[in-house]
């Protein structure tokens, strides 16, 4: 179904971890399952799984389509999660009150990315949910009662349910864009 | 036009020429006409009840200059002096939506979380020159080397211009953030300056050499009481050198006092610049051996102005600017290569008062700021007529800024417990 996005646009959805995660347990996640859908769509997406457990942790990335080489890294400090998100126009991140979260969050808006999060119930830090972190994002999705508390307040706010076909909504070139085509301008 | 000029240190606050060239750049920016403010730190010391309205000295500064204070910096010193300071950001902004500036002019930002500042005018979208009379972006993305990735990602990331001293300094910028190809080489310059000046040339009876600098390693001026001995030593006991700074005193004198030559070499301290001036009117040669990496230094431009004929090295910022022999001598930054040129000149063989006439000339013709100022504000013209501040993000980069700030704060804390 044709989103009415422009072609090549390239999503990169961020599962941001509060501890190391293997690939295994990344099967059920809905980014997972929306960059392996083989449905023809205007746009593509790629999945990364970034991990900033302590300094010193290495970052982990778990590549499922579109293979980006990303070199491990020693600590928060390292800046290839910038790399990751060069030439993408949207960046999803999942998980967005996790120490990973708050870094990609921050790096995304400070490349002038396009901005949506989810998974606002995972919750390890609070850092960034002291200081409103989720306004720095265009949109917010939630799928339950209690991510959709902690959305609201957000201009823009969307529910969907992760556990169907509905694929949650992204937020590219001022629009909100599902993949049945559902449109919202910013 | 509306320029906001951003430097950390502001005069009467000064430590070396960076700041004074920015506060001549807004002098003479606003003589041209222009609105012009400056944000600067708070200072460090009582200073004169302010004439100047526009200057704000509003920022925060961990005061990376002030050796006393090494020892008790924070943990978090590095990080608030070179990537972010939050309370800087925000009254940045505050001026930016108040103001409403056309472009900033940026100078030397270490001390006041430069790259948080960059940052927040990108975001903002404010047009920006920064004018580097130093490798400050370097300096801002260093963090002793740990942050390789930083400065490239910065140099992809920004969207000034840039006004380069010498490509010494461009050397230095590119070694760490990659800005070629949006430069301008502009040299530093002098007030005041004439096409001639009244003055003694050295007609084979006394030779009269100054240095004026830092007394410190880098400037070279350790090599100096050798170099009279060594002279001396040939015969040539019609010479003096008068040195003018402050820094390691001590040293100096040991080294006069160990090579025998107190009765050659007077020790003056720091003086004004007017009485420099005076002395470079009397004197021969200024005999300035510094670094290879020296940015681009002043005082063999103010010497020359005044006809005194500058020996400096053959690779430096400086060097970029002079020719040898026409308005400058050139000499490697050795004992050996002084003594040699030095000795040709107490001999007659060089022709000092065609290159001192010929200096003169030249620096008010191409080092005045006169001469340079029309070209810098030609960058700013150029820069704030390519875009204009996109309204209404004040917040989200105030946010972006403290989320930033927290996350860094934590790193630190993190780190150094780990240690």
């Amino acid at each position: 179904m044709d989103s009415g996005v422009p072609s090549r646009a390239e999503i990169l959805v961020i599962v941001a971890g509060p501890e190391e995660v293997a690939a295994t347990d990344l099967e059920d996640h809905w980014a997972v399952r929306l960059a392996s859908d083989p449905a023809p769509r205007s746009w593509t997406a790629r999945v990364a799984m970034y991990s900033v457990p302590g300094p010193t942790v290495a970052l982990h990335q778990v590549q499922i389509v579109q293979p980006v080489a990303l070199k491990p890294m020693e600590h928060v400090k390292g800046w290839d999660v910038l790399t990751l998100m060069e030439g993408v126009s949207v960046v999803h991140v999942c998980r967005p009150y996790t120490r990973a979260g708050e870094v990609a969050v921050l790096a995304a808006r400070l490349l002038g990315k396009r901005l949506s999060v989810s998974e606002l119930s995972v919750r390890t830090s609070e850092v960034g949910r002291s200081l409103g972190l989720i306004h720095l994002a265009d949109m917010v999705l939630y799928d339950s009662d209690e991510d959709a508390a902690e959305a609201a307040g957000h201009p823009l706010t969307a529910r969907v349910d992760s556990m169907t076909d509905d694929w949650p909504t992204l937020v590219l070139d001022n629009r909100a864009v599902t993949s049945r085509g559902v449109e919202t301008d910013l | 036009m509306k320029i906001l000029a951003i430097s950390n240190l502001y005069p009467p606050e000064v430590v070396g020429g960076y700041e004074v060239q920015c506060s001549e750049a807004v002098d003479g920016l606003r003589r041209l006409g222009h609105d012009v403010r400056v944000l600067t730190t708070v200072p460090r010391r009582p200073i004169p009840a302010q004439q100047e309205s526009h200057v704000l000295r509003l920022l925060r500064t961990p005061d990376v200059y002030s050796p006393q204070r090494v020892a008790l910096r924070s943990p978090f010193w590095e990080f608030e002096s070179n990537l972010l300071n939050a309370e800087n950001v925000y009254i940045l902004l505050e001026i930016l939506q108040a103001w409403e500036p056309d472009v900033c002019y940026l100078w030397n930002l270490v001390a006041v979380g430069g790259l948080g500042v960059l940052a927040a005018l990108e975001q903002v979208q404010m047009p920006w020159v920064w004018h580097l009379g130093d490798s400050i972006p370097a300096d801002l993305c260093n963090f002793g080397g740990e942050l390789r990735a930083l400065g490239a990602q910065v140099a992809t990331h920004i969207s000034g211009r840039f006004i380069v001293c010498s490509q010494t300094v461009l050397d230095a910028v590119e070694r760490v953030v990659p800005i070629g190809g949006r430069t301008r080489m502009l040299p530093n310059w002098v007030l005041g300056t004439a096409e001639s000046v009244e003055r003694p040339y050295y007609d084979g009876q006394s030779l009269r050499m100054v240095f004026a600098g830092r007394v410190a390693e880098e400037k070279g001026v350790f090599i100096l009481p050798e170099v009279v001995a060594r002279l001396v030593e040939r015969g040539h006991t019609n010479l003096s050198l008068e040195i003018f700074g402050e820094g390691d005193l001590r040293r100096l004198a040991h080294l006069v006092s160990e090579h025998g030559v107190t009765d050659y070499v007077t020790q003056h301290g720091p003086v004004p610049k007017a009485e420099l001036r005076q002395w470079f009117r009397q004197a021969d040669l200024l005999v300035f051996p510094t670094s290879a990496n020296d940015a681009m230094p002043l005082v063999p431009l103010e010497a020359a102005a005044e006809g005194c004929v500058p020996i400096i090295p053959a690779v430096s910022g400086i060097s970029e600017w002079l020719i040898d022999g026409v308005s400058c001598l050139k000499a490697d930054a050795t004992t050996d290569a002084y003594v040699e040129v030095i000795g040709q000149v107490l001999r007659q063989k060089v022709p000092l008062e065609e290159i001192s006439r010929h200096g003169v000339r030249s620096v008010h013709s191409d080092f005045d700021i006169h001469a340079v100022l029309p070209a810098v504000e030609r960058e700013l013209v150029l820069a704030a007529g390519a875009g204009r501040m996109a309204p209404g993000r004040s917040t989200d980069v105030q946010r972006l800024a403290l989320v930033a700030d927290a996350i860094l704060r934590r790193y630190v804390m993190e780190t150094v417990t780990s240690l």
